[in-house]
């Protein structure tokens, strides 16, 4: 009747400390106690924490004396009776004590170990003074990291550029929502192009291959945007880059002259169309020296920009008027046929004056305006042409008799009607007529002769140098008998576009500097007030616009690139204009031999 | 890496007077090193890289697509990567005559100059791309590296001063004989006071959490809870007459932890605070260095 | 009863028991008397699994006994069943007590046996040598009778015995192999050594083996102890694992119970076991009782033996250790060799003439071994005093090179701590640093290099061949063992120093003529660490020359010592008293334990007054010093702070052995961002093993000494090396070359902790391979974890040093390592100077 008590310590270095010793007693305490048989040098036990005690038959009661149950085969109890056969097992705290039969017939050995470990001893060097324990490891965060980046930025991307192809065809956007390759865009296109921003493919079309101009002209037709010149012309014209550049272009592959050469794309909402002044420049600094037989000037840049050359009417005809470009550094003479002096028009004093004021015409401070006669067109680049019976028929008007009721008018542009007209009348009432007496009179006309002998004498002073034609237009006496047509008038041509290869759009230069409306205009086409011929070009000279445009002079420096005024893609066929822009630069407004339209104008009167 | 064979009786100097390789030997951080040498370089290099940019007048904007933009790039790119050489070098021992502290200055400075140079690469053109992706990752890089910068010149000298000569293990050996002293001194008593002094056993961590570490505030930490209350246990015996001279011997054992705590706390923080930034500065690296593939390669592709 | 053979051999070392195998093939009477109850009783102690190295390996091995490099039972084993097998008569547990001839007297052959006291005093006995046999008297009284007495009985000797009553019972030893081996036992350790304090450690380290360990040292503090030791103890006490009783002794030990005189009265204890460790006396005082005289009163001296390792006591010869040779492989072919010879083999070449003919081969003369050694002998004056014996083993250290006209031997600032001495031929010696073409020649029989020798400082002059001539250049160890053999050499040695060393500091033309009675006045005094030479204000003219270690200068400032200056050995202090006479202006005190010379002031005065020249020089120098002191003397008024920094931060320097190191590193705490990358830097350019702590060390001011090595001047590590595997490289570096058999004696020597024996680790896994996926342990020193897994067992721990990257173009990894720029290299001279000054000003 004993216990064998073995206790285990565990060595530093890992060895086991057995101390058994055996005592002979019925019962045995457990506890933390020096008192106590089975010393457990643990604080998670009581002082007193168990009772041993053998029964018969290899029993052995276990009774919790501190107050804690014990923990005997993973159950809470606090008394058991356990059979030693079964080597039973209590816990308590770190401790565990394990029963068995000792070797001398009926004692009972108990073994006592510490299974769990010493928490002061966990804490280790690194655990506690790196971040080892507390932060996810650099290298797996790296990794982490890396891994996103490069499925997310560059394997995706790669993925949808090769495996679903450009859509065609590229017009506009193709209905589809967020593509991963969008996160390769540099920056934001150009809203003509922002349909396009989700198909990367309609312009980027092979990997590792600049945009080709195949991509832009499948929207952009030829047509719609015509060559600069012939493709022949532009190969001897541009000016092939050299040396580094050249090599870095070609180890680059950029090919040179494509659209997007001077085109960049994801540039902001106006990047596209933002060209640099040198892509021009480039090209026409020495275009002469390459392209010989070139009739444009070199430009090296807005400061050497070249005078302007007016294309102004050297022949006016009804058919075949002869245009010719002069440089006006002379001011250039023009022969339009038409006689007109500007300074009559505009005085604010004279009987003109009067007329504008009876009737009411537009007109500043007492002068006739001249937008009475130059009247902007639609867009506000150029005016409307000038017409006889709008602009000028207020006071020139035709009108011979009164009949009756009725006042007879002479057509214009008709010069054989005329004499019809006046033929017949004459020939109708022998003996004088009574005209309309109301007195209106175009300045300077004669009245019709009373008593006039006959028509003859009529359409003498009619077309006759004191008639009212002349008051506008030279008239040819060919001195020929009655009956044929005596009279006729010469032909007029009026410049339309007198700087064809460039566009001012007036609209943007209706105010000068302070000055608006009409003396903005004279404030350019200097002279206009006293210029007393028709065949004075009241144009500017390219001095100025430099006061404004690329001046330090004024404050607000206007910028002044080549496409202020000039078009890349406006094509060869009329130069300075878009291909099928209607309007001709020269158009022939009287002269005989008008059809019937004139005559069916005058009945829709 | 044995860099050194010798034979037996090569021990016999040899009468010559080999001059040893000349060292620097002065105590100059590497901010300063050789005079600020890498700073000058960098501030040149920046001034170049402002000059190049505003010199040129790209149409329509100024960006990476541009002579100056690729000029930039290919001096950042080339900057980047061999940046992030600098843990290869701090890791590769040759024998040659190198200095880390000099890469370390050179990596400071030209790191620093990298704000200049790629943000004017950027043109100041930032979107939701990879390209800015890059960009953004680098700042970060930069920015976690000045805060590098910032405790690596103010934390050295005051965690000297807070270890004075004890070492790591010293501390943490120091704070296991407490334990042990608790332990042994807690034997004797009762069920409540050894729960208080297995609190403080069982229930403290030295290190702590991130958090913990960061703030070096402690609120949960057992043994000062063990403290309070045994204290309070101490100061109740004392009203009624004299305390339990056990209770005091633990009492004063807790209190020595606590300051053992503090000391191996106080190192512990300023660790943390040394090697943080680390956990940003690197991975990010490498992240930069993935989108910086991406960032070039893309360009290229959708050329 | 006694018994008679004709060998008895005392001692069963490797030499003894070689000895005895071989005596007992050639069927000689004979009988091993081993003291304890097992062969071989040093490396029996070595601790399991030891690897035992077989250096020199050019040694053949001639022995019966084989012998491989290989694990401590592995070599033991064979020895055991090879002199089973040899049938050697083996004695146990028998220790010889005394030796006595039993002949007649030898006339005129008289013992004097000095015997020094603690107090200092001596007293000299004389003992009568008598002829063979010999009677031996073992401890328990038994007799042995032999013609022939083979004393192989090595150095340790044996331990200091418990003298108190009951010292001889059961429970007392004097030895402890595994401190686990015990449990719940009361423990007490006696000694306040290195051992005592090591094993009262190992008893009380591990709580669970429930020992109650008391330390008894008979003094207040542990002088004799190593620092870390000291402080590891004091740790352990504080901890309450280790009681200590100072100022104690034992008075009795009764079973299980100890008696104790402490200061306060006679203290009774429980005491299970007492382990006793109180140092052991040298066998030397045995070994002259039995008539064998030694060389010198030198504590290194060997007993003077014949070229057949026979005494002076005929009949007695001595072999192994004892006789100056701790290698094994020297000790079995001793104990072979000294067989034969007693049994008539005059004829027999030592075993190592092949390594001394391959010495001499390449000079001229055709020359025998022998005639080389004696040749050597009666040329090179300072070896005359030398036995043929000797000889042999001083040349086994030692060089003999033939330089041809004009060559250079070594060059001023090369590095060396050898001697050279003459053997023919002439040398000039440059003695101008500036112009070569002034040079002092030296001729047949005199010596050069003493300097290096002396000082472990950098050569003071160039060194040229006049003729064509034939050195014998002799390793620092050589010449220490030499000079302590041969007193005349000793003296010789210092009376050349003390000259030179004087011309060459003060050069101005003296002549060895000027200077001889200054010489005459000239004594050799050494200086404990901290003791002054010279005391501020006090009245003396003496100048002294430091010879060895360093000094530093202080002066009292505001009632404050204020470091002036470090004086580096090869200088002088003291010369400004002889100039203006006034009293001493500064303090000197040893930085470390140094050598000075010390030069009377009226014999000095003297020689000033016939040498305007020198005064002149002297005074230049007195005048930069004084300049010194007046710039910190004004630093001093005008922010004192300052200064105090700098002295402390320079008298810390010296307190931790900046003085005696010639390069150190340091680390400015104020960059030093822990990285570590110092230590890995090491690890990595050395074999994968660390040889510095950056953490450990002293601290002051933010200036940090990390734990390694500072390359002393005299490196204690050096002192006690058997396979003299550490030298002085070519850039003054100290390092330990592959021959290292890792016994362990440098580190237990190195006062500063800086050697560390270790296993070299495993190739780790390529860098990238952990820089990208984290295989291996990474850079730096792999972790235990990761070693255990690749580890071989049975590589050998060999002593790990810092040879400060020789080899390394870039020079030392640690600083070239170090990212901030906190860890600098530097020579105390370089950094223990006004320099510091700004360091204070931070």
């Amino acid at each position: 009747m004993s216990f064998v008590i073995r206790q285990i310590a565990k060595r530093a270095d890992g060895g086991d400390i057995i101390r058994t010793r055996s005592i002979d007693v019925p019962e045995i305490t457990v506890g933390r106690g020096t008192d106590c048989d089975i010393q457990l040098p643990d604080l998670g036990v009581m002082l007193r924490h168990a009772r041993l005690s053998l029964l018969a038959g290899g029993l052995v009661a276990v009774e919790a004396t501190g107050g804690i149950p014990l923990e005997i085969g993973g159950k809470f109890l606090n008394r058991a009776e356990l059979d030693v056969a079964g080597n039973p097992v209590i816990d308590i705290a770190s401790h565990r004590l394990t029963l068995s039969r000792g070797e001398v017939a009926g004692s009972i050995a108990i073994t006592a170990e510490r299974v769990v470990a010493d928490a002061g001893e966990a804490a280790s060097e690194t655990g506690v003074f790196s971040l080892r324990g507390v932060m996810p490891g650099k290298r797996g965060l790296a990794w982490a990291m890396v891994g996103v980046v490069l499925l997310a930025f560059l394997a995706l991307p790669l993925w949808v550029f090769w495996h679903d192809a450009p859509e065609a065809p590229l017009t506009a956007a193709v209905k589809r929502g967020w593509q991963p390759d969008m996160v390769w865009t540099s920056g934001p296109l150009s809203t003509a192009h922002a349909g396009l921003a989700n198909n990367c493919g309609a312009c980027h079309q092979t990997a590792f291959v600049s945009v080709t101009d195949s991509a832009c002209v499948a929207c952009h037709t030829p047509d719609a945007v015509p060559n600069h010149a012939a493709a022949d012309r532009m190969a001897k014209g541009r000016l092939i880059s050299t040396g580094f550049e050249a090599n870095v272009h070609k180890g680059l592959n950029l090919p040179e002259g494509r659209c997007a050469s001077c085109h960049k794309e994801h540039e902001g909402p106006q990047g596209a169309l933002m060209v640099a002044e040198r892509f021009c420049t480039d090209c026409h600094t020495g275009l002469s020296s390459r392209l010989l037989d070139t009739g444009i000037a070199d430009v090296k840049n807005w400061a050497t920009h070249p005078q302007f050359k007016a294309t102004v009417v050297k022949a006016a005809s009804v058919t075949a008027p002869r245009f010719e470009r002069v440089l006006m550094t002379r001011p250039p003479v023009e022969q339009s046929g038409l006689v007109y002096p500007h300074d009559v028009h505009l005085s604010a004093t004279n009987s003109v004056a009067n007329m504008v004021r009876k009737q009411g015409l537009a007109s500043k401070d007492g002068a006739l305006a001249c937008n009475y006669c130059h009247v902007a067109d639609s867009d506000g680049v150029r005016f409307r042409p000038i017409e006889m019976e709008k602009n000028c028929g207020a006071c020139h008007d035709l009108a011979f008799a009164r009949d009756g009721g009725v006042v007879r008018t002479l057509p214009h542009g008709k010069p054989e009607q005329v004499a019809g007209i006046i033929r017949d009348f004459y020939a109708v009432r022998r003996g004088g007529v009574e005209l309309a007496g109301d007195g209106r009179r175009a300045p300077g006309v004669r009245a019709v002769p009373l008593r006039a002998a006959s028509g003859e004498a009529a359409l003498a002073g009619i077309f006759g140098e004191k008639g009212v034609c002349s008051d506008c237009h030279a008239v040819v006496d060919s001195g020929a008998g009655r009956g044929a047509l005596r009279y006729g008038i010469a032909p007029v041509t009026l410049a339309d576009h007198y700087l064809p290869k460039g566009d001012f759009v007036h609209k943007r230069h209706e105010t000068y500097g302070k000055l608006t409306g009409d003396a903005a205009c004279v404030a350019c086409h200097k002279g206009v007030t006293t210029s007393k011929l028709a065949s004075d070009v009241l144009l500017p000279k390219v001095e100025q616009c430099r006061d404004c445009h690329g001046s330090a002079k004024v404050a607000t420096n206007v910028p002044a690139t080549c496409d202020t005024c000039h078009g890349f893609h406006y094509g060869e066929g009329v130069p300075g204009r878009p291909a099928g822009d209607g309007r001709r630069h020269g158009r022939v407004v009287a002269g005989a031999g008008r059809g019937a339209a004139g005559v069916s104008a005058q009945v829709g009167r | 890496m044995a860099l050194r064979t010798r034979g037996r009786n090569s021990g016999r100097t040899s009468g010559r007077a080999v001059t040893r390789t000349p060292r620097d030997t002065a105590h100059e951080g590497f901010l300063a090193h050789a005079g600020y040498r890498w700073l000058k370089v960098a501030v040149a290099l920046s001034v170049l890289a402002v000059a190049v940019y505003v010199l040129t007048d790209p149409t329509p904007r100024p960006n990476g697509g541009t002579f100056a933009g690729y000029l930039l790039g290919t001096i950042g790119a080339v900057l980047i990567v061999w940046l992030s050489c600098l843990g290869l070098r701090k890791r590769i021992i040759t024998a040659g005559p190198y200095s880390l502290k000099a890469w370390t200055s050179a990596h400071v400075w030209l790191g620093l100059s990298l704000i200049v140079i790629g943000t004017l690469h950027t043109g100041f053109q930032l979107g939701w791309n990879v390209h800015s992706l890059a960009y953004v990752l680098m700042m970060i890089v930069i920015i976690s590296g000045l805060y590098g910068i910032v405790v690596y010149a103010r934390l050295p000298a005051q965690m000297s001063a807070n270890r004075g000569e004890a070492t790591q293990p010293q501390m943490l050996e120091a704070l296991r004989a407490l334990d042990r002293q608790l332990d042994m001194a807690a034997q004797p008593l009762g069920k409540d006071e050894t729960d208080l002094v297995r609190l403080s056993l069982e229930q403290c961590d030295v290190g702590g959490s991130l958090w913990e570490r960061l703030r070096g505030a402690y609120p949960g930490c057992g043994n000062g809870r063990a403290r309070d209350a045994v204290q309070g246990l101490v100061n109740a015996q004392m009203r009624v007459g004299k305390p339990d001279p056990r209770l005091t011997q633990i009492l004063f054992l807790l209190e020595r932890k606590d300051a053992a705590l503090a000391q191996a706390r106080r190192h512990t923080a300023m660790k943390t605070r040394l090697d943080i930034w680390l956990y940003v500065h690197v991975p990010v690296t490498f992240a930069l260095l993935a989108a910086l593939v991406a960032h070039v390669l893309s360009v290229f592709i959708y050329w | 009863m006694s018994e008679r053979f004709r060998i008895a051999i005392v001692g069963s070392g490797p030499a003894g028991l070689s000895a005895a195998a071989h005596a007992a093939r050639l069927g000689l009477s004979h009988v091993l008397i081993e003291k304890t109850g097992h062969l071989s009783d040093t490396i029996y102690k070595y601790q399991k699994g030891k690897h035992v190295m077989a250096t020199p390996s050019q040694l053949i091995l001639r022995a019966d006994l084989e012998f491989e490099a290989g694990k401590r039972e592995a070599v033991l084993g064979t020895w055991d069943s090879m002199t089973a097998a040899a049938g050697v008569n083996v004695r146990y547990e028998a220790e010889v007590k005394s030796i006595v001839g039993t002949g007649e007297a030898i006339a005129g052959s008289v013992q004097r046996i000095v015997t020094r006291k603690r107090d200092g005093t001596s007293d000299t006995t004389e003992v009568q040598r008598m002829a063979p046999p010999y009677r031996m008297t073992l401890a328990n009284g038994d007799v042995v009778v032999a013609d022939t007495v083979i004393l192989a009985i090595g150095t340790q000797g044996n331990p200091n015995l418990m003298g108190c009553p009951g010292g001889d019972s059961a429970h007392v030893q004097y030895q402890l192999d595994d401190p686990a081996a015990y449990n719940d036992e009361h423990i007490f350790v006696i000694g306040g050594g290195d051992a005592g304090i090591e094993n009262a450690l190992g008893l009380a380290v591990d709580a669970a083996q429930g020992n109650v360990v008391t330390l008894v040292n008979r003094s207040a503090e542990f002088s004799t102890a190593k620092d870390a030791n000291v402080k590891a103890l004091m740790a352990a006490r504080d901890a309450g694992r280790i009681s200590i009783m100072a100022e104690t002794t034992t008075r009795a030990i009764e079973p299980g119970w100890v008696v104790l005189d402490t200061r306060d009265g006679e203290v009774r204890a429980r005491c299970d076991r007492m382990i006793a460790r109180m140092g052991s006396a040298p066998p030397r005082g045995f070994v002259e009782a039995c008539g064998v005289e030694f060389a010198s009163s030198d504590r290194l001296a060997f007993p003077k033996l014949s070229a057949v390792f026979e005494s002076t006591a005929p009949g007695i010869f001595v072999v192994g250790a004892l006789a100056g040779y701790p290698l094994i492989k020297h000790c079995l072919n001793q104990g072979h060799d000294v067989v034969e010879f007693i049994n008539g083999n005059t004829q027999l070449k030592p075993a190592d003439e092949p390594i001394l003919e391959a010495k001499f081969v390449g000079l001229p003369g055709r020359r025998s071994v022998a005639e080389w050694l004696e040749y050597l002998r009666t040329n090179v004056s300072i070896l005359e005093g030398m036995s043929a014996l000797q000889m042999r083993e001083f040349m086994l250290d030692s060089e003999a090179r033939l330089y041809r006209a004009g060559e250079v031997v070594f060059e001023r600032n090369a590095p060396g701590s050898s001697l050279f001495g003459i053997a023919e031929g002439q040398v000039l010696v440059e003695v101008n640093a500036a112009d070569a073409s002034v040079t002092v020649p030296l001729g047949r029989g005199a010596i050069f290099g003493e300097v290096g020798l002396i000082s472990g400082r950098r050569r003071g002059a160039t060194i040229r061949a006049a003729s064509d001539c034939v050195l014998v250049e002799i390793s620092r160890t050589a010449a220490l063992k030499l000079m302590s053999a041969v007193p005349a050499a000793q003296r010789e040695v210092t009376r050349v120093t003390t000259e030179r060393s004087l011309l060459q500091i003060f050069k101005a033309g003296l002549t060895p003529a000027d200077l001889t009675d200054v010489i005459a006045s000239a004594k050799v005094e050494t200086v404990r660490a901290g003791q002054a030479i010279i005391k501020e204000g006090e009245t003396g003219d003496d100048i002294f020359i430091i010879q060895s270690g360093s000094m530093i200068v202080e002066k009292a400032i505001g009632g404050k010592p204020v470091f002036l200056s470090y004086v580096p050995a090869g200088s002088y202090v003291g010369e400004m008293a002889v100039i203006d006479g006034g009293p001493r202006t500064a303090t000197v005190r040893a930085a470390v334990k140094s050598d000075v010379i010390r030069l009377g002031g009226a014999q000095f005065r003297a020689l000033l007054g016939a040498k305007p020249g020198l005064l002149a020089r002297l005074r230049e120098d007195m005048a930069s010093r004084t300049q010194l002191n007046n710039f910190i003397e004004s630093k001093k008024d005008s922010f004192g702070g300052v200064v105090e920094m700098y002295t402390g931060v320079a008298n810390f320097l010296v307190d931790n052995g900046v003085g005696e190191a010639t390069d150190v590193l340091l680390i400015d705490e104020k960059l030093c961002v822990g990285c570590d990358n110092c230590e890995k830097a090491c690890a990595d350019s050395h074999d994968g093993l660390s040889r510095l702590d950056r953490e450990a060390g002293r601290t002051y001011a933010h200036l940090h000494v990390p734990t390694s090595c500072r390359h002393c001047e005299h490196p204690h590590c050096m002192a006690d090396c058997p396979p003299n595997a550490i030298h002085r490289g070519a850039t003054g570096e100290v390092y330990i070359d592959e021959t290292c058999i890792g016994c362990g004696n440098c580190q237990r020597n190195c006062p500063y902790g800086v050697i560390r024996m270790d296993k070299v680790p495993p190739k780790k896994p390529w860098l990238i391979s952990w820089l990208l996926f984290g295989q291996g342990p990474g850079p730096g020193e792999p972790d235990a974890k990761w070693l255990k897994a690749k580890a071989k067992p049975e590589t050998p721990k060999k002593a790990i040093k810092c040879d400060m990257c020789t080899g390394q173009s870039g020079g030392p990894a640690c600083v070239r390592a170090c990212p901030t720029g906190a860890a600098i290299r530097v020579s105390p001279e370089q950094f223990l100077s006004v320099a510091l000054m700004d360091r204070g000003g931070e």
